[in-house]
């Protein structure tokens, strides 16, 4: 899951040509988050145990794929897509996924409450082998796929027109990188909820290390990734043991107070945004 | 064999016309120079040519075949366009920018090292080949960008379309001259060069022939020395200017009244 989420992390700063985009801008994990809470509070009481989680991971899968599919349709016009809308187009999305979300748990009764905050917060606590499964097939087809495209993030760095002029199909490239994240991120989402800061942060360590070369980046984002999760997951699960902490809430402990430090110091390392 | 032909070309990719009734023709190691006032259409018959904005009519052959008849892989190895803003903003170092010019090829590692070396030297960069790009001055950072072109197409020879917008406007003038040295350079080995430029003088010693575009269309179209006369300087950019010869050599040199 943390490669999934460091390797869509690049992928997607590479598309959006900054260094702060991460999946959560385009509406996935929030699209995922509603899907989840709907079949929480709509669909729990009929379901239990094994098959409730089941569902809630492919409502979340679901409620990602609907976000990507209804943000890049916004975005894409007769011109061909624009990433600046789609970056607009995602705000609109999770604000709305958000404002859904709150009316869900304004309905909901007090059990549903605790367990979609508890979903929000992330956490591998559900892992079984049908999930562990599902997530390495994932993982493996995203992690293969995305590297491919590591030559075309260069060039897209240069700029849409620029790449094209380098002979690349911008427009399918594109479309193929979103529905990899799309992939990769909502089966994250739905799996383990939503994790904070995994795909923002690693890339930046990433890329303060390797360089911006997509090459060595996407390969060393996704074993950072792993590393930062594996870790987090370890902390969460020491800290106040026995109980275990959702990860969620370790990474962004980690995460945030690492991305102010960041904003402060981006200048050392040639970063200009 | 022409490598640009534009027959009667019009682009209105907004509603209102940008660019009406282009006719012209480029041959194999030739120059040609765009000139006109700001908003005349010099950038636009550039993003034209290179594809950026559709042609509304008429038609545009590029080595005798329309865009859309040849491969991308194959067209990125043939033409190459700098557009006058680059939006790059990630720390790649200058090497690696210039390097992405031959991402279209496949000529191996050794062949591309050779390139990469004579362009930076063509372009004065080989120092600063392991600097990071967001840190460079707007001058060193046009001479990359120019570089990296300069890379995508330094072996096309022969059937090679260069497009360069406005490549010299943050150069000193040594600088400038390295740029025209290159260009020159290229056309010598049959690549064919457009480019917009606004400086007179410079275009006049170094384009074949001179396109003067006003409004969208072509005002006037032929050597530096028939073209930049007096009178049609002052009619297309509505100044009084001196035309004489220049002392050294065989062009024409505009003076400010």
């Amino acid at each position: 899951m943390g490669a999934i989420l460091g390797m869509s992390g690049a992928a997607m700063q590479g598309l959006f040509r900054n260094p702060l985009a991460d999946p959560s801008l385009i509406g996935v994990t929030a699209g995922a988050s509603l899907g989840a809470a709907l079949v929480i509070v709509l669909g729990a009481s009929l379901l239990d145990g094994y098959t409730a989680l089941t569902a809630v991971s492919a409502g979340a899968f679901a409620g990602g794929a609907v976000a990507v599919v209804f943000v890049y349709r916004l975005a894409t016009s007769a011109t061909g897509t624009s990433v600046a809308t789609m970056l607009l187009a995602g705000i609109a999305i999770t604000a709305l996924a958000g404002a859904l979300g709150s009316l869900l748990e304004f309905h909901a009764d007090n059990d549903m409450l605790r367990r979609i905050s508890l979903w929000k917060m992330g956490g591998m606590d559900g892992a079984n082998y049908p999930r562990l499964l599902l997530a390495t097939l994932v993982g493996a087809a995203v992690l293969l796929a995305l590297p491919r495209y590591s030559g075309t993030l260069n060039a897209l760095l240069l700029g849409e027109s620029e790449a094209r002029h380098l002979g690349i199909d911008v427009d399918r490239a594109k479309i193929a990188l979103i529905i990899w994240v799309a992939v990769g991120v909502g089966t994250s989402v739905a799996l383990v909820g939503t994790i904070a800061f995994v795909g923002l942060v690693v890339p930046h360590i990433v890329r303060m290390l390797t360089g911006p070369d997509h090459r060595t980046l996407l390969p060393a984002s996704a074993l950072a990734g792993a590393t930062l999760l594996v870790v987090a997951d370890t902390l969460s699960r020491i800290v106040l043991a026995p109980t275990e902490l959702p990860v969620g809430i370790i990474t962004a402990i980690i995460g945030i107070p690492f991305f102010i430090s960041l904003l402060r110091q981006r200048h050392h390392y040639g970063m200009q945004s | 064999m022409t490598v640009l032909q534009l027959d009667n070309a019009s682009a209105a990719p907004w509603g209102s016309p940008l660019l009406e009734h282009i006719s012209l023709a480029l041959e194999p190691g030739k120059v040609l120079g765009l000139v006109g006032p700001n908003g005349a259409g010099k950038s636009s018959l550039l993003r034209l040519i290179a594809g950026d904005i559709p042609l509304a009519s008429g038609a545009l052959l590029l080595n005798g075949k329309s865009r859309a008849d040849w491969p991308r892989r194959q067209l990125a190895r043939r033409f190459a366009y700098l557009p006058q803003m680059s939006l790059l903003n990630f720390p790649y170092t200058v090497e690696e920018v210039v390097g992405l010019g031959r991402m279209p090829h496949d000529t191996g590692l050794s062949t591309d090292e050779s390139i990469l070396r004579e362009v930076l030297a063509a372009t004065d960069i080989s120092q600063l080949r392991q600097r990071l790009y967001t840190r460079l001055s707007g001058g060193e950072k046009q001479r990359v960008q120019l570089a990296r072109v300069f890379c995508q197409i330094w072996d096309a020879g022969s059937g090679g379309l260069l497009l360069l917008d406005e490549p010299s406007t943050a150069l000193d003038l040594s600088h400038q001259q390295l740029v025209l040295d290159a260009v020159r350079h290229l056309a010598a080995g049959g690549c064919a060069v457009v480019l917009a430029i606004h400086d007179l003088n410079l275009v006049a010693g170094l384009a074949d022939s001179i396109a003067i575009l006003r409004d969208g269309r072509l005002a006037a179209l032929g050597s530096p020395g028939t073209v930049f006369s007096e009178q049609i300087l002052r009619e297309v950019f509505n100044i009084e200017v001196l035309v004489q010869r220049h002392p050294h050599r065989d062009q024409p040199l505009i003076i400010n009244r």
